[in-house]
């Protein structure tokens, strides 16, 4: 099963200028995402996840800058495009992102439909007309009645401003779409509905999708390759039935620790102790060694590189083969 | 279960809200409506134990903790701490129960004010409440209640301010200024749903801990089926403003009888990408609670409803031990859902 990759990252390392310092918000992210793929990113608050995204789309805060690597999306290197090649020929057409709360950045003043079309119209200078009617399809796609684009964002739900938030993105059929936690604040059956609209979105137009969150369940639902982030990078990737049945990092591990899984008997979590480190002054070595119960004097001192521990899974660990050992032995 | 240890009993408890009629409303005579946020809900919690109160967001499951802590005072209903209607209060009768009955709210970056320091968060309400005389034994209080939460050496955090603590020691303050006023229950609304998850099992390890410590009850609100039934002991569901379900937590997330409980579990996703795939099992999203549904309120979103759903309010019946429903249909609902009979509504799940 070989699919054509349709984005390529390589290297990327996108720091953000402070008065105090430099914070190192991605600090050497690679990967590859292929066609109709779903790739999770799961990392917790501050680890740079959504920094990812936000340097993948060319998004960047004044004091944002790429510092190294590359972002190839269909064989165009981004990091050598300017702002206005990428607005006009990347962003939307190739490339489209559900930013994380967008669904309270509708504007309350305009109807959801006119919104929709008045981003079609800017990108493609149809008439009002054909935007407006292409909205309506948009919505019906995404399971909103095409009768309510005539209606204000505070007529609509939670679930259906993100679904019309999804609808806008999906307006110049991109290829790539990146959703930054899709569904907090959504309730839980809203929650499933909206997974399995973009799951159904993938399906049907082989769209490859990149998921940004915290909850390792959800993306567990969704993703068919998984990468653990932790202080900017990447800890450990891999199919998401390998990583989640064989998880090979002590971060990996004790998030899945941590987090409860309804199906389970009665368990008491465990939590991981310390917190997440500041990117302005990572800790030397393995930036997890100071919560890590497995941590030696080699953490401290030597970063681990990611590295191929099964063929398509790869983690950055000194000591990946212990635990390996370790858990084989405690079941 | 012994209801002799019953800490805190609710009857009845109602709380509406009127709803503020526009100007062109009120100039066409409309007439003043109410929000049925808490509609008739029983419960108690005994000593010792968590309680869990489980719902979407407007099931009216925070409006009960913040009546029950007669924040707001209930519209009806009975609140009774070891026998005593608090609802019935008012005033210094009422401030004498305020510190057996203490609160952890959701968002510990909102909840502790910035300009105090921890030791003046903490003490605050030794002072307002008169259990100390002198400064010197607030401090040691505080020190004493800083260690229980385990921020130790609490030399260390007394004289801190919020923005110098992590998410998680800040909740664990707000803990600790709960207990140091000796509570009999503890009242948590989603304690950890603004924590990063590798922090949340500390925060609720240690609720669980002083729990067991100082057999005091907790009732537990949240969103987070997952987490109430490893946290929990007992929990109810709760849908536009009635409880529908409750049952032990385990119990309840294995056995659900309701069709409401049902879609909820089926909508988990689970931590397994081999597992099964979250369904989403009722219609729609929930209503406003300003004009309930008729008869089991549910019935506008449920898979399985029926003319009598519309017209008849089911009671909430103990259906078999400790176990409780309010549906008129609730073996076949559970029937159907444990064959996996009950179909999907949205588009089809991808296979």
């Amino acid at each position: 099963m070989t699919k054509l990759a349709v984005l390529e990252v390589a290297g990327l390392k996108m720091y953000y200028g402070v008065e105090s310092g430099v914070v190192r918000a991605v600090d050497g992210i690679s990967f590859t995402l292929k066609e109709g793929q779903v790739l999770g990113i799961v990392g917790e608050s501050g680890c740079g996840k959504s920094s990812l995204a936000l340097a993948i789309m060319k998004l960047l805060p004044s004091n944002g800058k790429i510092i190294e690597g590359t972002i190839a999306i269909a064989g165009v290197e981004l990091t050598q495009l300017n702002d206005a090649q990428i607005r006009r020929k990347i962003r939307w057409k190739k490339i489209a992102m559900v930013p994380q709360g967008a669904m309270n950045s509708l504007n309350p003043v305009f109807r959801v439909g006119d919104q929709i079309s008045e981003a079609i119209q800017i990108h493609t200078g149809i008439s009002k007309k054909m935007a407006l009617s292409q909205a309506k399809t948009l919505l019906e796609l995404v399971g909103v009645d095409s009768s309510r684009a005539r209606y204000y964002p505070h007529e609509f739900s939670g679930g259906m401003k993100q679904r019309a938030i999804i609808a806008m993105s999906l307006a110049l059929t991109p290829s790539v779409l990146i959703a930054d936690e899709p569904t907090t604040a959504l309730d839980v059956i809203v929650q499933a509905g909206i997974i399995n609209l973009l799951l159904n979105l993938r399906k049907e137009y082989k769209m490859s999708i990149i998921l940004i969150s915290h909850d390792l369940a959800l993306v567990a639902q969704m993703s068919d390759v998984v990468a653990i982030m932790y202080a900017g990078k990447f800890v450990e990737r891999g199919a998401s039935l390998e990583v989640y049945s064989n998880p090979l990092h002590p971060y990996t591990l004790g998030l899945v620790g941590a987090f409860a899984d309804i199906r389970a008997a009665r368990e008491r979590l465990i939590s991981i102790p310390g917190s997440p480190p500041d990117l302005l002054d990572p800790p030397t070595g393995c930036r997890f060694n100071p919560r890590c119960p497995n941590a030696s004097d080699i953490c401290r001192e030597k970063e681990p590189e990611l590295e191929v521990a099964f063929p398509g899974h790869w983690v950055a660990c000194h000591f990946w083969q212990e635990i390996r050992e370790q858990r084989s032995k405690s079941v | 279960m012994s209801s002799g240890d019953k800490v805190l009993e609710v009857k009845g408890l109602t709380k509406f809200f009127p709803v503020r009629l526009s100007f062109s409303e009120s100039l066409r005579g409309g007439k003043a409506r109410v929000v049925h946020a808490v509609d008739g809900v029983d419960f108690f919690v005994n000593r010792g134990e968590i309680f869990g109160l489980a719902g979407e967001s407007g099931s009216g499951k925070t409006t009960v903790l913040r009546t029950v802590l007669m924040l707001t005072p209930p519209t009806s209903g009975e609140i009774l701490y070891e026998g005593v209607d608090l609802a019935k209060l008012e005033g210094s009768e009422l401030k004498k129960y305020r510190p057996k009955l203490q609160v952890v709210f959701q968002d510990p970056y909102e909840s502790v004010n910035p300009r105090m320091t921890v030791y003046e968060i903490v003490s605050e309400g030794l002072f307002v409440n008169n259990m100390v005389s002198s400064e010197e034994e607030a401090l040691e209080k505080v020190n004493r209640a800083l260690k229980e939460v385990q921020l130790v050496p609490p030399q260390e955090y007394v004289f801190r301010y919020p923005h110098e603590l992590s998410g998680g020691q800040r909740q664990r303050v707000a803990m600790a200024r709960a207990l140091i006023l000796d509570p009999e229950i503890i009242m948590a609304d989603e304690p950890v749903s603004m924590l990063d998850v590798s922090i949340r099992a500390e925060v609720l390890n240690l609720l669980l801990e002083v729990k067991e410590k100082r057999k005091i009850a907790v009732v537990f609100v949240t969103h987070d089926l997952a987490l109430a039934k490893d946290v929990c002991d007992r929990l109810a569901i709760m849908y536009l403003g009635v409880i529908i379900e409750f049952a032990k937590a385990d119990e309840l997330t294995t056995k659900p009888y309701h069709p409401y409980t049902q879609a909820l579990i089926a909508a988990v996703p689970v931590p397994d990408p081999a597992g099964q795939k979250v369904k989403v099992l009722a219609k729609g999203e929930i209503p406003t609670n300003v004009s309930p549904p008729s008869g089991c309120r549910f019935h506008t979103r449920c898979p399985i409803a029926e003319q009598m759903c519309s017209e008849n309010v089911p009671p909430l019946e103990e259906v078999s031990r400790s176990h409780w429903v309010a549906c008129h249909f609730w073996g076949e609902a559970f029937e159907k859902f444990s064959k996996g009979e009950l179909t999907p509504v949205d588009v089809q799940a991808p296979g």
